[in-house]
C-alpha cells in the first residue's frame, strides 16, 4: 500500500456549533478532532489498511465506524469495515476510485474524516468473471452486436429477438465460488505449483508469463524442437492455456481478467498434444513421476486434469493409472501429496465425442427425464479414488447441458453454456488475432460452418478480432465444459494450500466436500415409473449418516474457496489421520444374483464389511452380464440396469441409474458382460463408518425395445436394441474402502 | 458499395431459412450434428481397433481373431477415427527387484523402473505376441497389475465448441 499525507479540512457542523454557542465552558463537550491519510494506490479484491487518528478535548470514549461512499446509479466500489481503534480495512470490489468516510463519535457529536481511496490496480476483464464474483454480469452474452445481427442478418424484429434470446435470468448475484472472501483471508495461491496436463500452454502469453513455474514445462511432441516449451502450434484455440488462465492469470497487471489463484505458478504437459504424446511413460511424466522435473519437495499442490474418455461402454481400469495417480497424490510435496483434479466429462445427454449411438439417449428417455446417458464413473479414471472428479454448473447456480453425473463426482464448480446465449468463461486465449477461439481463423471456420458472413462477428462479439475489450485477442468469452470446472477447483485448490501449506491433499480433499455449497437445493431427482412401481433413479440432495450432502450432479455442492480458507486456517495438519485402505475384498454372491426384466422391486444381494474405517471413498468393482449382450447385439440390456447401494447407516447411491447408454460388451468386446469388474467410486458415504451390512439393489427398468437413430451396428442409420430376453445377473462384487 | 449490397443479401437469404430452425430458441451452429458415418463393427480386429498395418512376416489371417495383438501392430480406432499403435511396451506393477528376473524369462527388455511406483516397464520385440504375453505375466507371483501400451489419442479435452 502507498499512502499520502493528508490533513482533516472538514469538521462536523456539531463541533462548530459546539463551540460558537458554548463559549468553551467547562461543561462544553467538544467534537472528536480526525485525521487520515489518503490511500494512493490499492489493489482489486486485496484489502488494504489504513488507520484514523482521532482525538477528544473531552477525553470522551470515541467509537468508529466507517461506510464506502456510493455514486449515484452505481454499485458500490468496495466495502470497508474498522476496529475501534480506528483501523480500518477497505476491500475494492472494483477498479473505480472511493471515498471512504470514517465516523468518529463521543456519543453527542460526529466527526467524519474522507479517505481518499485515489487508484485501485486490478484487471479490467475481472468484472465479467462472474465465477470469481457473480453480479448478475453476462459475460459479453446477449450483447448488443448480437440482437444486432439476429435483425439485421437473421431478420428478426426486435421483439421477436428479445422474446427469443434475451434472458437476465441466466446470470444471478452470488452464484460463484466466494473467491472474494478468501482473497479478503489473504489466500492467492501463493507458494503453490500446480500442473496442468492439457494440449500445452502458451508460457509467454502476456497474462501467464508472470505466473510460470520455471523449468517444470515439458513438450512431449516427439519432434518439439524446445521441450520445456509446451506451446501449441493449433490455429483454431489452445485448451491448456484457456485452461491455464483459470487458475493463475496474472491478477493486477492492468490487462485482462485473472485466475482463481493469481499468485500460483502454473507449468504445462501436454499430454495432449497430437499424435505419440499419450504414451505411458508421458502418462507419468504427467503425474510428476521422477524424470518430470517435479521433485517431491516442489510445492506441487495439483494437478489439472480436463480431459477424459467418453464412451457408451464400461472401460477397463488401468493398473498403471492408478499408480501414476497414486504416486502423485500420496509422495509429491514431501508427502503430503498433490490433487489430481480430473473434469466429470461433457456427456450428459450424450454418448461421448465420437457421437456412438448418441440417439440411444433419447431412446432411453434420459434426455427427458433428466438422467446422465453416461455414466460419470465409464471412465475408469474418474472412478478413483486418487482423482476428484469435478462436475459443471450454470451461473444461475444449476446444471449445465452437457456435465456427465454420477456417483464418483466429488464436487461441481462454474463452467458455464457456451458463450452465445448464456455465460461461460472468460479466461485467456491464445495470443493475437491470428490463432485461438478469438481469432480471424476461428471466424473464418464458423462463418463457413453456419454459411453466413458476420455470424461469428455476430453471434461470439467478444471473440471477434475488434472487440474494444479484446483489442489483442488474448481472452475468449466462450470456454466451458467441465474442462473449465476442473481448473477453477483446481485454483481454490491453490488457495487452500497457500492457506495451510501443511495440509494433505486428502485433508483438502475434506475441506472441498466440507465446505462445499448445496445449490440447486429443489432438483427434484428422477422416479422411474418401472412395470407395476417406481424406482428412485435420481434422488436428488441426499443427506448422509455423518451430514455430507450428496448429489449425483454436484457431488458434495459447488465448491466454496471462501468457506474452504477459512477451513484450512483452523484445520490442523494430520487431522485426518494416516490413509486407511481394505485393499479389494471379494464379496461376489455365490450364485449369480438374476434381475427380473422390468421390475421395480429388482434383486437384492447384501455382503458384509468389518468396521473401522471412516469412509473418504468406497469403490466397487461390479460384474454383470446377460447373454442377450454377447456378440454385440443390440440388446436393451445394458440400457436398462440400474444398480443402488445402500450402506449400513441407510445412505442409499445409484451406481448406476437406468437408462444409461451402455450399449456394448465392456471394454467393447463383444461379449456377454455389461459390466466387467467394472469400477464404480461412491462418494456419497463420505465421513460414514464402513462396517455392517450393505445392500445392493439391482433393478432392469424397462419392458420395451428401443429403437435409435444413428450409429448402429453394421452402419445402418436406425436400429432396434431389443429388450432383453433373458434376466440380466449380477455375477461378482469386490470392494475397497479409503478412509481414516 | 455494391458489393456489401450484395453481401447483405446473400446473408438475408440464407437467413431465412436459419432463422426458422432457430424458434426453439438455438443457433444454428448448436443444432444437431448428423450422426458420424464411423461405426463399431463386430468385425474389428480388436474391441475397436481395425487393423492397418502388421509387423513384417505377421500371417495376415490374424486380423479379425480379436485375441491376438501383435507389437508393432499399426490400427485404428473405429469409435475416434484416430490412429493407434501396439508399441510393445507393457507396465507391469510388481517389486522392481525381480525386473531383470522377468524379463530374462520372457524375452524382454527392462525399458523404466520405478521403485518408489514398483513400477517397471518392459519392451518387447515386435511380433511379440502381446495379450499372450500379459497373461504370462499376470499369472506371475507378485504381479499387481500389468497393462499393454496402445499409442493413441485416447484422451480428449474436456471442452464443447
Amino acid at each position: 500500500m502507498t499512502t499520502k499525507s493528508f490533513k482533516l479540512a472538514s469538521l462536523s457542523a456539531a463541533v462548530l456549533l459546539g463551540l460558537t454557542a458554548c463559549g468553551g465552558s467547562d461543561d462544553t463537550n467538544y467534537a472528536p478532532e480526525v485525521s487520515g491519510q489518503n490511500i494512493a494506490s490499492a489493489q482489486q479484491w486485496s484489502p488494504v489498511s489504513g488507520s484514523v487518528t482521532a482525538t477528544d478535548a473531552n477525553n470522551d470514549n470515541l467509537t468508529y465506524n466507517a461506510r464506502v461512499v456510493v455514486p449515484e446509479n452505481s454499485e458500490a466500489p468496495g466495502t470497508v469495515s474498522i476496529d475501534s481503534s480506528g483501523h480500518f480495512t477497505y476491500f475494492p470490489l472494483t477498479l473505480d476510485p472511493a471515498t471512504i468516510e470514517v465516523l468518529v463519535s463521543d456519543g453527542e457529536s460526529t466527526s467524519i474524516a474522507k479517505i481518499e481511496v485515489q487508484h485501485v490496480d486490478g484487471d479490467p476483464l475481472a468484472y465479467q468473471q462472474w465465477h470469481l464474483r457473480n453480479t448478475g454480469q453476462l459475460a459479453f452474452v446477449q450483447s448488443e452486436a448480437f440482437f444486432d445481427f439476429l435483425i439485421n442478418s437473421f431478420g428478426y424484429t426486435q421483439e421477436q429477438a428479445y422474446d427469443l434470446f434475451l434472458d437476465p435470468t441466466v446470470s444471478i448475484a452470488g452464484n460463484d465460488m466466494n473467491v472474494i472472501r478468501a482473497y479478503a483471508e489473504g489466500a492467492y495461491g501463493q507458494g503453490m505449483m500446480v500442473g496442468v496436463v492439457d494440449s500445452g500452454v502458451e508460457i509467454n502469453h502476456p497474462d501467464l508469463r508472470a505466473n510460470i513455474a520455471a523449468n517444470k514445462s515439458l513438450n512431449l511432441v516427439a519432434d518439439a524442437t524446445n521441450k520445456s516449451d509446451p506451446t501449441s502450434s493449433a490455429v483454431l484455440g489452445d485448451h491448456g492455456t484457456s485452461v491455464s488462465g483459470l487458475i493463475a492469470a496474472t491478477a493486477n497487471n492492468g490487462i485482462g481478467g485473472r485466475g482463481v489463484a493469481p499468485q500460483a505458478k502454473v507449468f504445462g504437459v501436454n499430454y495432449l498434444g497430437g499424435s505419440g504424446t499419450q504414451t505411458t511413460l508421458n502418462n507419468g511424466l504427467s503425474h510428476g513421476i521422477p524424470g518430470s522435473g517435479v521433485s517431491e519437495s516442489d510445492p506441487v499442490i495439483a494437478y489439472n486434469r480436463s480431459y477424459g474418455i467418453s464412451v457408451p461402454f464400461a472401460l477397463y481400469a488401468s493398473a498403471t493409472d492408478e499408480a501414476f495417480a497414486t504416486y502423485s497424490m500420496l509422495n509429491l510435496r514431501n508427502g503430503l501429496g498433490a490433487v489430481n483434479v480430473k473434469s466429470a466429462g461433457n456427456s450428459f445427454d450424450d454418448t461421448g465425442s465420437a457421437g456412438y449411438f448418441s440417439d440411444i439417449c433419447s431412446a432411453t428417455g434420459a434426455i427427458e427425464l433428466g438422467l446422465s446417458c453416461l455414466n460419470g464413473n465409464l471412465d475408469p479414471s474418474n472412478a478413483s479414488f486418487f482423482n476428484v472428479s469435478v462436475a459443471a454448473v450454470n451461473a444461475d447456480g444449476t446444471h449445465t447441458s452437457y456435465s456427465t453425473a454420477g456417483s464418483n463426482i466429488f464436487i461441481s464448480a462454474p463452467s458455464g453454456e457456451f458463450g452465445e446465449l448464456e455465460p461461460a468463461m472468460v479466461t485467456t486465449d491464445q495470443s493475437t488475432c491470428l490463432q485461438g477461439y478469438s481469432s480471424f481463423p476461428y471466424g473464418d471456420s464458423l462463418d463457413g460452418q453456419v454459411g453466413v458472413p458476420g455470424y461469428y462477428a455476430g453471434i461470439q462479439s467478444f471473440n471477434a478480432p475488434g472487440h474494444p475489450e479484446n483489442v489483442s485477442c488474448d481472452y475468449t468469452s466462450t470456454f466451458n465444459g467441465t474442462s473449465s470446472a476442473a481448473p477453477n477447483t483446481t485454483g481454490v485448490v491453490a488457495l487452500i494450500g497457500s492457506a495451510n501449506p501443511s495440509l494433505s491433499a486428502r485433508e483438502i480433499r475434506h475441506i472441498l466436500a466440507s465446505t462445499a455449497t448445496v445449490i440447486d437445493e429443489a432438483d427434484p431427482g428422477v422416479v422411474l415409473t418401472v412395470g407395476d412401481g417406481e424406482f428412485v433413479a435420481d434422488a436428488g440432495w441426499i443427506e448422509n449418516a455423518a451430514g455430507y450432502n450428496f448429489n449425483l450432479k454436484y457431488g458434495f455442492g459447488r465448491v466454496n474457496a471462501g468457506d474452504a480458507v477459512q477451513m484450512a486456517k483452523e484445520m490442523s495438519p494430520g487431522a485426518l489421520g494416516p490413509l486407511t485402505t481394505s485393499n479389494w475384498v471379494d464379496v461376489s454372491p455365490e450364485e449369480p444374483v438374476e434381475v427380473p426384466d422390468n421390475n421395480a422391486e429388482g434383486a437384492t444381494y447384501t455382503f458384509d464389511m468389518e468396521a473401522g474405517i471412516t469412509l473418504e471413498g468406497l469403490e466397487f468393482e461390479l460384474t454383470v452380464a446377460n447373454d442377450d449382450f454377447d456378440g454385440c447385439s443390440l440388446s436393451t440390456a445394458g440400457n436398462d440396469i440400474a444398480i443402488e447401494v445402500t450402506s449400513p447407516a441407510g445412505t442409499t447411491t445409484q451406481l448406476l441409474t437406468g437408462r444409461q447408454a451402455l450399449n456394448v460388451g465392456a471394454d467393447a468386446t463383444c461379449s456377454e458382460y455389461i459390466l466387467e469388474d467394472t469400477r464404480f467410486l461412491a462418494n456419497a458415504f463420505y465421513g460414514e463408518d464402513v462396517g455392517g451390512t450393505w445392500t445392493i439393489r439391482l433393478v432392469d427398468t424397462n419392458g420395451e425395445d428401443l429403437i435409435a437413430d444413428g450409429r448402429a451396428l453394421g452402419g445402418a442409420a436406425e436400429d432396434t436394441f431389443a429388450n432383453n430376453s433373458t434376466p440380466t445377473r449380477l455375477e461378482a462384487v469386490s470392494v475397497r474402502a479409503f478412509g481414516h | 458499395m455494391k458489393n456489401a449490397l450484395l453481401i447483405t443479401a446473400v446473408a438475408l437469404g440464407v437467413a431465412s431459412t436459419s432463422a426458422m430452425a432457430q424458434d426453439d430458441g438455438k443457433l444454428p451452429h448448436r443444432a444437431k450434428a448428423e450422426a458420424p458415418t464411423k461405426a463399431f463393427n463386430v468385425g474389428n480386429d480388436y474391441k475397436t481397433y481395425r487393423f492397418t498395418k502388421l509387423p513384417e512376416g505377421a500371417a495376415p489371417v490374424l486380423k479379425g481373431r480379436g485375441d491376438v495383438l501383435l507389437a508393432g501392430t499399426e490400427m485404428t480406432n473405429s469409435i475416434t477415427g484416430k490412429p493407434a499403435l501396439v508399441s510393445g511396451i507393457i507396465s507391469v506393477l510388481m517389486n522392481t527387484h525381480d525386473a531383470d528376473a522377468v524379463a530374462n524369462q520372457l524375452g524382454l527388455t527392462v525399458e523404466r523402473v520405478y521403485p518408489r511406483l514398483d513400477l517397471v516397464l518392459f519392451k518387447a520385440s515386435e511380433g511379440t505376441e502381446m495379450l499372450a504375453l500379459r497373461n504370462s505375466i499376470k499369472a506371475i507371483e507378485g504381479v499387481n497389475g500389468v497393462d499393454v501400451e496402445i499409442v493413441e489419442e485416447r484422451m480428449t479435452p474436456d471442452v464443447l465448441r
